[in-house]
């Protein structure tokens, strides 16, 4: 027999013992099995092939004859393999990784497949970084919107005269200033260009505790934010949408769109509120002729984005002639809440300790 | 800020078709917010969210102006019709003429004031539909003379003040503006009483009484009430900080020093003014019986700004014709001129003073485009090939994984914490970052120490016996000087027992392949070990008071350490022995150094666990193997009852059982 045909007749004996009435007498066994059996005239045939082709031929053998002997052997013993497949599992003790936790992974993880890199800054930081190197001069309207914490020390601000296009005269390192708790991760935007020393590209996701002294339903005193900030020769507004649609389809599903409308930040300009399109109702603010009750008209505001302002850049020894970038920043918790089917609707509830919440995760 | 229009009112200044939803829609992509659109009192009114570098279209004319660029754009036909009263009338010759009142003006404080007498004003009630308006924007309804301001502030966005000029005059005739000193005070309209810390704009009477807190609100003493028959209708153009600064100080958030510290168009004035003439003559009754008033020295004068097309079409990627954007920026007041086939000259109108720069124009252009019509797309520029060399965030996610899966539960809690937390550190309070305007008393220092929150956090839930907490975060240690260092720490907390958390640590480790770690007790019965690697300390592990295990890390310190793969080691030839020695030790005799004694006894003893304890009888698990080749139970046999006599006798432990052979050979 050539290797093919034995091939062929282990098949056909495979396909034989399968067919057998069931239960296997005694007979069948030494049909099989026996000195004389099947098995071992296959076996034999062995011998007359070619070397090079007794390796396959005789792996297929094996594994025939290792199928129809535990075959026997259950058919032997059949009540020694039997367990009550009705049984409950025994949990083991299982922790959980806490809700931010994973939202920040999952978000790292999408930025960090378009090439951003993850910083860290610090989480108290010199009003100069918060406000200021954004464009956000002493005493301006601007700053009361971010309802920040001060530290109770000593205020090292010696008073310059401020212009605008020259921000880095008021650099802490030159001037001292106020120590507060960072009230958005966008402190983060001019250290990164300090930290690549003005040389662009930058594509930096800082995502860090922040902090505002607001509390209720929907905020907490600390709260967790993600910046993204993109640094280099033409960026331009449609890279921004472009970012932002990845995220939205990567982090929510298929189909799930940004959008930007007009808004104001004086560190941006132009500057956006960002909506993503809901996936509850498929952004038609609809479900069965209702309103949707989870969205607006079909969108969730998520957060604020926009074209870095040119006094930014100079903040951070960058040339406004020659780079332009675009920044985004909102809550993870924000963000994570809007997770299809979370349902949560009291962010508060992430910082508790409460286990009957914390291992729902 | 938010401001409600109806419907009807914006068609006064738009002209158009297009109904409520989709002008809201429409809104909402290029222009103002629309956050609500709700039914009142028959009409639909709009709940629009002005962002604060946009005072100019905090009212019913300013949405319109808007809204008819936005809606030309999107296709609609739509027409601005701006608003314009009659001119101001000379003095009736009906009524006898009223002296404007002596004005000691001073230009450093004021831009411009205007001002004008109106006489036979009627305490008449405010007409229905002008009452309907007020009420479906939420304005409260007096009396015309009262209401009449709101509603002019409210359709046209510049806030004016009507003294009553009897008042007033009887006050000295007259007032000046200035600088308010401290010590002096003032009963504003709504009752309330300020003292001025100075510094704060005030109009002074001759007679040295504060008869106004200009743009910000007025004073009682000059008050328009049913007696009134003439009064002095006002509008300045105050310092926006100083208007703000009083506005804080003496927290009269009103309507008015909400737009007037913002930069407001003093050339607004003059319309506002001749509309406010039109409405007191036609509802109350009233007639000119002054000249007007205007001192105005130094008038804005916009500044052209150079718009290049290349740039605009490399910011949006959307080619978009000179006509185009000309149509775009006239529709928002601007005036537009072309310097050649790039550049088009561009000066924005006097109430667009946020119109400084080309990207301001961009910004513009884009918007009443719509951003929604741009393109997306991933930007095709280099990558960063730089990372910060400290960043420990795939450890931390590593550390968060391992441990959950090790039945630990991770937490978030507060960086700010109670004193009575903070002091649990260990740290003095002092030694603390204390915020200068915390919230609450619960929310006031920055920690110092993870293991307070934790502990709180096992308090919370006192019925899960079992439960093993941990979080990662900073401490926040404050410096002479400077920025405070923020050092990451994982910090861990159980109800288990001290093996078992040992255990888990332990097996953190081995996942992390990190090298042999040393804790080091100061000594071998305590409550606090350190966690060491030569000279480095890690971290600290030990039992709070209350009887949990604690284990605190330095990620800063592990991270160093911390390897990716272990170092291959040749898979094993020869045979391995196991055997189980069980010893009876001395009341506090430390284990650690029983196993180190095993450990260190033979090369040829290549591991050795405790298996268990009872009593005081503890079960040792060792492992014997030469790499070189099989080891006999002879020999084996010989270094173990070499190793039992010494341990014996070096610890005054007692082998249980037999010194006989144990050997239990394996592969």
């Amino acid at each position: 027999m050539t290797r093919d045909q034995l091939l062929d007749a282990i098949e056909a004996l495979r396909v034989e013992f399968a067919q057998e009435a069931k239960p296997l007498s005694p007979e069948s066994m030494s049909r099989y099995l026996g000195k004389n059996g099947r098995l071992r005239l296959l076996a034999k045939q062995l011998a007359s092939l070619p070397s090079e082709a007794r390796q396959a031929v005789g792996q297929a053998l094996n594994q025939v004859k290792t199928d129809i002997e535990r075959t026997f052997a259950q058919q032997a013993t059949p009540e020694a393999n039997e367990i009550d497949l009705t049984l409950p599992g025994l949990a083991p003790q299982l922790g959980h990784r806490h809700p931010i936790s994973q939202a920040i992974d999952s978000i790292s993880a999408i930025f960090t497949r378009l090439g951003f890199v993850r910083v860290r800054y610090p989480e108290v930081d010199w009003d100069w970084y918060v406000f200021e190197s954004l464009n956000m001069p002493p005493t301006h309207p601007a700053r009361d919107e971010w309802e920040t914490f001060f530290l109770d020390v000593p205020d090292t601000t010696q008073t310059v005269t401020y212009d605008e296009r020259q921000p880095r005269q008021r650099h802490p390192d030159l001037i001292g200033g106020k120590l507060v708790l960072t009230t958005h991760t966008s402190n983060g935007q001019v250290r990164e260009m300090e930290r690549v020393q003005g040389q662009p590209p930058i594509r930096m996701i800082n995502i860090a505790r922040c902090y505002r002294r607001q509390q209720d339903a929907t905020h907490t005193q600390m709260f967790h934010q993600f910046e993204g900030l993109v640094i280099d020769r033409g960026i331009s507004i449609p890279h921004l949408r472009g970012t932002l649609d990845y995220f939205a389809r990567e982090f929510y599903g298929p189909g799930v769109k940004s959008r930007i409308r007009p808004f104001h930040f004086r560190f941006t300009e132009p500057s956006f509120e960002v909506d993503f399109s809901c996936h509850i109702c498929a952004g038609t603010g609809q479900i069965g002729g209702e309103k949707c009750k989870l969205c607006k008209a079909g969108w969730h505001e998520v957060g604020g984005a926009g074209m870095v302002h040119p006094n930014v850049l100079r903040a951070g020894g960058i040339d406004p002639e020659e780079y332009s970038g675009f920044a985004f920043g909102w809550g993870v918790e924000r963000t994570y809440t809007l997770q299809p089917g979370l349902n949560l609707d009291d962010i508060r509830l992430l910082y508790s300790a409460d286990l009957r919440f914390l291992r729902q995760f | 800020m938010n401001i409600q229009i109806p419907h009807q009112w914006l068609c006064e200044f738009l002209e158009t078709k297009v109904e409520p939803s989709e002008l809201a829609r429409l809104l909402s992509l290029a222009g103002p917010s629309v956050e609500k659109l709700t039914e009142s009192e028959g009409d639909w009114v709009y709940d629009l969210e002005i962002t604060s570098n946009r005072v100019d279209a905090f009212s019913v004319a300013g949405v319109a102006r808007e809204a008819a660029a936005i809606l030309r754009q999107a296709g609609h036909e739509a027409r601005f019709l701006p608003p314009a009263p009659p001119p101001i009338p000379k003095p009736d010759s009906r009524v006898a003429p009223l002296p404007l009142p002596q004005i000691e003006f001073d230009q450093k404080l004021c831009r411009r004031l205007t001002c004008i007498v109106l006489d036979q004003v009627q305490s008449v009630a405010t007409p229905a539909p002008l009452a309907k308006r007020l009420r479906q924007v939420d304005l409260q309804v007096h009396q015309a003379t009262i209401d009449i301001t709101n509603y002019l502030c409210h359709e046209l966005g510049y806030p004016c003040h009507a003294f009553d000029y009897h008042k007033l005059m009887a006050l000295g005739g007259g007032f000046r503006i200035r600088e308010a000193s401290a010590a002096t005070s003032v009963t504003t309209l709504d009752g309330r009483h300020h003292h001025l810390l100075g510094g704060e704009i005030v109009y002074e009477s001759f007679s040295g009484e504060i008869i106004d807190l200009p743009s910000v609100m007025g004073a009682l003493n000059t008050a328009v009430d049913e007696k009134t028959s003439a009064i002095l209708l006002l509008l300045e153009s105050i310092e926006p900080e100083r208007v703000r600064w009083t506005s804080m100080t003496h927290a009269l958030r009103t309507t008015a020093a909400q737009i007037l510290e913002k930069e407001a168009d003093p050339e607004l004035m003059s319309v506002v003014l001749a509309r406010g003439v039109e409405l007191y003559q036609t509802i109350a009754g009233a007639r000119v019986a002054s000249p007007l008033f205007d001192d105005y020295p130094h008038p804005p004068s916009p500044q052209a700004i150079s718009l290049s097309l290349a740039q605009l079409t490399s910011q949006l990627e959307v080619e978009l014709t000179p006509a185009t954007v000309s149509e775009i920026l006239a529709q928002l007041g601007c005036q537009v001129t072309s310097l050649d086939s790039d550049k088009l000259s561009v000066t924005p109108a006097s109430f667009r003073p946020d119109l400084l720069a080309p990207i301001d124009l961009v910004e513009e252009i884009a918007r009443i485009y719509g951003y929604h019509n741009l393109p997306s797309r991933v930007m095709a520029t280099a990558l960063p090939l730089n990372p910060p060399s400290t960043a420990t965030f795939q450890l931390e996610s590593q550390l968060g994984v391992i441990l959950s899966l090790l039945g630990w539960q991770e937490l978030y809690t507060y960086s700010l914490v109670s004193a009575e937390l903070a002091q649990a550190s260990g740290f003095p309070l002092e030694a603390h970052l204390k915020l200068k305007n915390p919230l609450s008393s619960d929310r006031l220092y920055l920690r110092r120490s993870l293991l307070p929150s934790l502990q709180e956090a096992l308090a919370a839930n006192p019925l899960t016996t079992d439960l093993s907490v941990f979080e990662l975060a900073h401490l926040y240690h404050p410096q002479t000087t400077g920025l405070p260092i923020e050092e990451l720490h994982l910090t861990l907390l159980s109800r288990r027992d001290y093996r078992t958390v040992r255990g888990d640590f332990e097996a953190l480790a081995a996942k992390l392949f990190l090298p042999p770690l040393e804790i080091r007790p100061e000594q071998p019965w305590a409550n606090q070990a350190e966690i060491c690697y030569q000279t480095s300390k890690l971290g600290s592990l030990g039992q709070l008071p209350s009887g949990e295990i604690y284990l605190d890390l330095i990620l800063g310190e592990i991270a160093p350490l911390v390897q990716t793969h272990p170092s291959y080691q040749p898979l094993p030839k020869t045979a391995f022995h196991r055997q189980m020695l069980t010893f009876t030790l001395g009341q506090k005799q430390p284990v650690g150094d029983i196993l180190a004694a095993i450990n260190h006894f033979s090369p040829l003893i290549t591991q050795v666990t405790l298996d268990s304890i009872y009593d005081l009888n503890y079960a040792f698990k060792l492992e014997f193997h030469d790499p070189s080749k099989n080891l006999t139970s002879e020999e084996v046999e010989e270094i173990r009852l070499a190793l039992i006599q010494a341990i014996e006798s070096r610890y005054q432990a007692k082998l249980v059982g037999e010194a006989g052979h144990q050997d239990a050979r394996l592969s």
